[in-house]
């Protein structure tokens, strides 16, 4: 019998056997109709075709492609992450492995749903298999998103199955049935014997390293869909790595959301730590400093070449119909990186949050004042700015307000560092869905040969949106409900190898001098 | 210059980029063969004979001792 640590059980162990809560039943039937009203909505779209949606010519690829590039992206969380951070020996790691490893697979399974969702006439799908050929990166993406989705789900049940086991040998003696059952099968059998171990960790760090370029493969061929085609605004040659660091960025903004509210709802302060997120946030400043990077490099390519069908998608998304969406994102992006950055060069304890609005308030009115005086005063060097219109001082404003708002804010977020970061990620993770857009439907609409176009997702495309974000939080609480959020026996390995490592006492440098 | 697609091997390379089913057969393989592997690692890490008497509930570097064992001669000196 597998021993565990009582306070282990009680925190881990315990409520997954607990009965049911309001709180949970209300999120599974609430997720529940949302997914069953995009499900109506999608045998609907069966029925009628892809008419009930906002596609028709020339826009043949759209929210869903969104979706599937999103939630592809997503996916990066876990393995990559959990598996970069494996096999760099990164001690912290092991309370946000599970929920990471988790966020993948779930991740995986409904981004390749959106494919088929996608398709108008779904029973075609064998053709795509039958009919492949491999010069279309279609099939590269088959291959690689087959072989992500499958190590995913080994990579996350390799360290679970001791797990499992520890729950097979010390669940309630009153725990039903079927539970037992469950968990006996699904442990494999798993004693703990010596050998096995060594066969497990072994397995479980050769996984690691296959994964890595499994992932980073997987989100530069989505890339290269699109990238290896003519049409304006894709077909570029950074779109490999840009996927790539957008996908891990939106990645680390899921992990910080999932790992703070399974630590909030099951109540694991006490093993996901500020030092969980103080280390991973400061992986997501560099993303986010990256994702800068390689946004500009990207649209700068595009102004500068200033190829005349290239032009009108890049003007569309700096001052045409999808300014709005592009600056939100940009907005956005710019948000979290002052949320992550700023608060922390304050001096601590100085201020609190009673203080923050009315900063807040002042720094606008302040710049208010400054915008409006230089726009009656303008001197005859700056006549442009008369042309200024009430739109765009508007956009001006709004933009002053946020910078002022955040920067009121500042001590609260210095005060409330996982607030901050969660807030943080939900401005990437909105703004990493943005991003997809921006790339996919500005090009959709302004192709190479045909007419331009225009696209406005229909009540079918936004409904399957929210059922699928549904279906992920679904299957996420679902299977937190069964299985313990956090690796028990990582952790237990942990407390070992950090006491051993408190027993080494590390001398002083020997003082030089005369 | 000779136009490449007189040689044997951009022909082959031709066919195999060129022909429906062979990306399938790629995907197969990678499918079947990535499943393949994870049963049988998983069957290995099962299958571990073992003294069923000596069972931990997590592993330490300690776990490998034997593995790095160095031989010593008798006088405490690595041979």
């Amino acid at each position: 019998m597998l021993k565990i640590d009582l306070k282990d059980k009680e925190k881990l162990i315990d409520p997954l056997f607990a009965p049911l809560n309001t709180g949970f039943k209300a999120a599974v039937g609430l997720l529940s109709l949302i997914i069953a009203w995009g499900g109506f909505l999608y045998i609907r779209q069966l029925f009628y075709g892809l008419g009930v949606t906002g596609m028709g010519r020339p826009v043949y690829w759209s929210m869903y492609i969104v979706n599937f590039v999103f939630f592809i992206g997503i996916s990066h969380a876990g393995t990559l992450i959990s598996a970069i951070l494996r096999v760099t020996g990164a001690e912290w790691r092991r309370p946000i492995t599970r929920v990471a490893e988790a966020i993948t697979v779930f991740a995986l399974l409904i981004g390749s749903l959106q494919i088929i969702i996608d398709m108008g006439r779904p029973d075609r799908l064998p053709f795509t298999l039958i009919y492949g050929r491999l010069q279309s990166p279609i099939i590269w993406d088959i291959i690689s998103v087959t072989m992500y989705l499958l190590g995913s789900v080994t990579y996350l049940f390799l360290p679970l199955m001791p797990d499992l086991a520890i729950i097979r040998d010390n669940m309630p003696e009153n725990a039903p049935n079927w539970r037992k059952k469950f968990y006996t099968i699904l442990a494999l059998g798993w004693r703990g014997t010596r050998e096995q171990w060594i066969r497990l960790e072994k397995a479980i760090a050769f996984m690691a390293v296959f994964i890595i370029p499994v992932a980073v493969s997987v989100h530069s061929i989505i890339s290269w869909i699109l990238a290896s085609t003519l049409q304006p605004g894709w077909h570029s040659t950074i779109f490999g790595p840009y996927f790539v660091i957008g996908a891990i960025f939106s990645g680390i903004g899921a992990l910080f959301i999932a790992m703070t509210a399974v630590r909030k709802v099951l109540g694991l302060e006490n093993y996901i730590l500020q030092r969980q997120y103080r280390n991973l946030g400061l992986l997501f400043i560099t993303m986010n400093a990256l994702w800068f990077y390689f946004t500009f490099a990207e649209n700068l390519g595009l102004a500068t070449g200033q190829q005349s069908y290239e032009m009108p998608v890049l003007a569309a998304k700096l001052w045409g119909t999808f300014a709005p969406t592009f600056w939100l994102m940009v907005a956005l992006m710019a948000g979290a990186f002052f949320i992550l950055v700023v608060p922390s060069w304050l001096p601590p304890q100085k201020t609190k949050l009673r203080y923050g609005l009315p900063i807040a308030s002042t720094i606008t009115a302040f710049m208010l004042v400054v915008l409006l005086a230089t726009v009656r005063m303008v001197p005859s060097s700056l006549l442009f700015l008369q042309t200024i219109t009430a739109r765009t001082v508007l956009w001006v404003l709004l933009v002053l307000a946020i910078i002022g708002i955040l920067a009121g804010f500042s001590a609260w977020f210095k005060s409330n560092p996982i607030a901050a970061k969660v807030v943080a990620s939900t401005f990437v993770v909105i703004g990493m869905w943005l991003e997809r857009w921006n790339i996919v439907i500005p090009t959709t609409t302004h192709p190479m040969l045909a007419a331009y176009g225009s696209y406005t997702p229909s009540l079918t495309e936004i409904s399957i949106t929210a059922a699928s974000v549904a279906g992920f939080v679904l299957m996420f609480i679902v299977f937190f409900k069964l299985f313990p959020a956090i690796s028990i026996w990582e952790i237990a390995e942990g407390r070992v190898m950090e006491q051993a490592q408190s027993i080494v006492v590390i001398p002083q440098p020997e003082a030089s001098g005369d | 210059m000779n136009f490449p697609l007189e040689y044997p091997i951009y022909q082959l390379f031709y066919w195999l980029v060129n022909t429906h089913g062979v990306g399938s057969a790629f995907a197969a393989l990678a499918g079947i063969g990535s499943l393949l592997g994870y049963f049988l690692t998983l069957r290995h890490i099962r299958a571990a004979k073992d003294d069923p008497g000596e069972v931990y509930s997590y592993p330490t570097p300690a776990l490998h001792h034997d593995e790095e064992t160095i031989p010593h001669s008798g006088n405490g000196k690595i041979k």
